[in-house]
């Protein structure tokens, strides 16, 4: 299924497994440059293996997230997946909050942990967003319990208040994004309406105008301005438009 | 004949892999490298049949190094940029010029189509020579783009987004002039790389990535990271002293 795996320790020392490995000196920056090289050069699949979760920062992920980039790095439908040696240990949840911040900043809102031994293998999901979540839940009923038990409920309020504020700031720029693509919907349904409107009175416009041409109408009025107008001698037509004034005029007067 | 100087920093997102491919070889004697982002999430991916097509060297390319990174989608073709600039840094790479392109549609606008078809000639042999002699003619050019992709904007609404992500010196250049700047509408054109490599990064190009939107953003009516990021682009290099010129 893979064939490497990166172990990361404390001295940044990594070895590959799979039993063997590869050992590495030198310091941080040039074991990037030259472990990242091999790895881009590489078709095996790799993951990260962090034997001490208590040295993955915020500071050392940023370091070791471009590996994820690389086309080798083992991942389940787009998510990747972090190796751990004991199967029957979980992982730390501070190790798993601080791989869920790190992780949905980059765009990946599940990761994978994969737990194995000599023998066995076992995959726990996680969602970045309740990992996350979940860690605060967990801090705040601590707290809470702390302070029902020495009577500084109002206290414990106010701090869970400013701890939920400051979980929706986090969650401020996810949601103002919903928001505006529902706003674009909007904007563009009603295009839509708009473009519709148009488009049947377009359709009407262009009816009228085929039967205009159907010539039906015109040939008549035609005939009926070449009887009138054309046809009839030029004293016959002085004499009617004369009949005309006159008629507007008493007609007139008699209303 | 231009000798290889210039290394490719592509975004994919569209799939389509082998035409991108195909356009890139006949660049040949003037590329050096081809950085090749893509999309994992990528809809277009998921359901073009090339997925794994992307992995080993692609025909074509054989004389050029070739590296292929598979990302998620952060901060839309910028996102993708920041990783290759990344990528290119821990890879060694040593080009004079930097190619940055990707492969533009913009469904959502009107001029998405003719924008894309423009976009091609930054592929062309022609260009790259024509870009070369700008760059040598002029030593204080640092970024050659295609006639009419050079726009204004008024930085002021950017600097709020930008203060965060960029060192506060480079804020003073980019407020000095206060009036309208230019810059490269679509982030496609051929830089100094060395402008790119020695930029005062505040933050690494990857925590950057990390605090641009995710998934689809347009700037239609609302100011993002990603797309005060895309005007930053050009102002690495204009920041710098160096101008922009258009062919």
């Amino acid at each position: 299924m893979f064939h490497q795996f990166i172990y990361c320790e404390q001295s940044w020392e990594p070895v590959v497994a799979g039993r063997s490995c590869i050992p590495f000196v030198g310091d941080a920056e040039l074991l990037n440059s030259t472990l990242y090289q091999n790895l881009a050069h590489s078709n095996n699949r790799f993951c990260m293996n962090f034997r001490n979760q208590g040295v993955v920062t915020p500071q050392v992920l940023t370091e070791l997230l471009p590996f994820l980039w690389l086309p080798g790095y083992y991942k389940i439908g787009g998510s990747p997946v972090f190796a751990q040696y004991n199967i029957y240990e979980e992982s730390s949840p501070g190790y798993i909050k601080t791989l869920a911040l790190a992780l949905d900043k980059q765009g990946y809102d599940t990761f994978y942990c994969l737990l194995y031994n000599d023998s066995n293998l076992r995959l726990q999901q996680y969602t970045s967003a309740e990992a996350i979540r979940s860690r605060f839940d967990f801090r705040e009923t601590a707290l809470l319990e702390v302070c029902n038990s020495s009577g500084e409920v109002s206290m414990a309020v106010g701090n869970l208040k400013v701890r939920v504020d400051r979980l929706l700031d986090g969650w401020k720029p996810g949601r103002e994004q919903l928001e505006y693509m529902l706003e674009l919907l909007d904007a563009k349904r009603s295009q839509e309406r708009d473009l519709q409107e148009a488009r049947n009175a377009l359709t009407v416009f262009k009816q009228q105008v085929v039967q205009l041409q159907s010539g039906s109408d015109a040939e008549s009025l035609q005939k009926h301005y070449n009887r009138v107008y054309e046809e009839m001698p030029l004293w016959y037509r002085q004499v009617g438009a004369l009949v005309r004034k006159l008629k507007n005029i008493f007609g007139a007067n008699e209303n | 004949m231009v000798s290889k100087r210039i290394s490719i920093m592509f975004h994919n997102y569209y799939g389509n892999d082998e035409f991108w491919f195909k356009q890139v070889s006949l660049l040949d004697p003037a590329v050096r490298a081809l950085y090749y982002n893509t999309v994992e999430a990528s809809a277009f991916r998921q359901l073009a049949l090339d997925v794994e097509g992307t992995h080993g060297k692609p025909p074509g390319l054989n004389n050029m190094d070739y590296w292929l990174l598979k990302a998620s989608n952060v901060g839309k073709d910028i996102g993708g940029k920041l990783l290759l600039v990344d990528a290119a840094a821990r890879l060694s790479d040593t080009a004079d010029f930097w190619l940055f392109f990707h492969d533009k549609m913009s469904p959502y606008h009107a001029l998405g189509r003719l924008w894309s078809e423009r976009q091609m000639r930054l592929l062309t042999k022609g260009f790259c020579e024509e870009a070369m002699k700008a760059f040598d003619r002029k030593s204080s050019t640092g970024i050659v783009c295609l006639k009419g992709s050079k726009e204004m904007v008024d930085p002021s609404s950017l600097l709020e987004i930008l203060k965060y992500t960029v060192d506060s010196s480079v804020i003073e250049k980019i407020n000095s002039s206060n009036r309208p700047l230019p810059y490269v509408a679509g982030t496609m054109f051929l830089a100094r790389a060395d402008l790119y490599r020695r930029f005062r990064w505040k933050l690494s190009p990857v925590e950057v990535r990390g605090l641009l939107e995710k998934g689809e953003v347009t700037d239609i009516n609302k100011m993002t990271f990603t797309h005060a990021w895309e005007r930053m682009w050009t102002w690495i290099s204009t920041t710098q002293g160096y101008g922009i010129e258009e062919i």
